[in-house]
């Protein structure tokens, strides 16, 4: 099992109540590779960062559709988050922790911080205007070896 | 996502159960800031033992309700967190800024005794 290769794509429309099906898909997706509670709870924790991101920033007050892919290869998961919203002018500004473009939102600027702690690579394309790319990757570090070990 | 408000002496108790995100964060936030207009002064409990998930959105609601009471004079702290949540209370800091409480009768205490004897709902 360990070294197939797999692939999943989701689309959904910017709509909040599609935050918590769109993480469950990611999760339900990342488990063929056993991965622990925390595991499983990171993930869908960083999905709903990028996801609810999509939802308020990138559409902001419109419906748009946002892409889901995600991969497995041998113990690694890749998860990448597709927009075609507003765009990130200053990517650099936007990953600083506590940033946020809406304050008035109850926005903590903490959602780029935690997808790149709670996951093991994390990186950010954008272009003004156009959209925006996610990728994430983790390593599953499965419950089977971690109780052989 | 559940969100059961009750009143205990001078606390407002906030106890919810489920998955606190965007969605719900806006519901929660609605329903509590129509509660605390009308005791803007008091103190409020937020119980997060029922909690399944929570992301920013759970921790910018719960900050932007602390912000609200502290700047009226009010109190806040947060009780039961479980450990699935326990990452992202820290990694945000939200652990730091709110007092947390691992029993709800310790986090009762420490705001009943917290509040002057004339600051009452
Ligand atoms: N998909 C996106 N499209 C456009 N802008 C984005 C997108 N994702 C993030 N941003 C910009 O980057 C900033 C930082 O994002 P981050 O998730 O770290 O914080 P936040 O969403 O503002 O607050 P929080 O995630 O704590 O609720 C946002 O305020 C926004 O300006
Ligand atoms: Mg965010």
């Amino acid at each position: 099992m360990g070294s197939s290769r797999t692939f999943m794509k989701l689309e959904i429309e910017s709509l909040s109540e599609n935050e918590a099906f769109a993480r469950v898909v990611v999760a339900a997706f990342a488990a063929r590779l056993d991965p622990t509670l925390e595991e499983i709870s990171d993930i869908k924790t960083a999905v709903s960062e990028a996801v609810t991101n999509a939802i308020i920033h990138a559409y902001e007050d419109k419906v748009g559709l946002i892409c889901i892919r995600s991969y497995l290869d041998g113990n690694l998961l890749t998860v990448e988050v597709e927009d075609w919203g507003i765009g990130i002018d200053d990517l650099e500004k936007a990953r600083e922790p506590l940033y946020t473009s809406k304050p008035e939102l109850d926005r903590s600027g903490m959602g780029f911080t935690i997808m790149e702690n709670f996951m093991d690579e994390f990186s950010v394309r954008s272009a003004p205007g156009k959209g925006t790319v996610v990728t994430m990757v983790k390593e599953i570090r499965s419950k089977s070896k971690v109780k052989e070990n | 996502m559940k969100i059961e408000i009750e009143q205990r002496q001078a606390v407002l108790l906030v106890r919810l159960t489920g998955e606190l995100d965007h969605h719900h964060a806006e519901q929660l936030r609605e329903k509590l800031d129509r509660e605390i207009a009308s005791r803007p002064s008091g103190a409020v409990l937020f119980n997060l033992g029922g909690l399944t998930f929570m992301d920013s959105s759970g921790v910018g609601v719960l900050l932007g309700r602390y912000r609200k009471i502290d700047a009226a004079g009010g109190r806040v702290a947060v009780c039961e967190a479980p450990a699935v949540i326990s990452r992202i209370t820290e990694i945000s800091g939200l652990a730091r800024i709110i007092p947390f409480f691992d029993r709800e009768a310790d986090a009762l205490q420490h705001l009943l005794l917290g509040l002057p004897s004339k600051r009452r709902f």
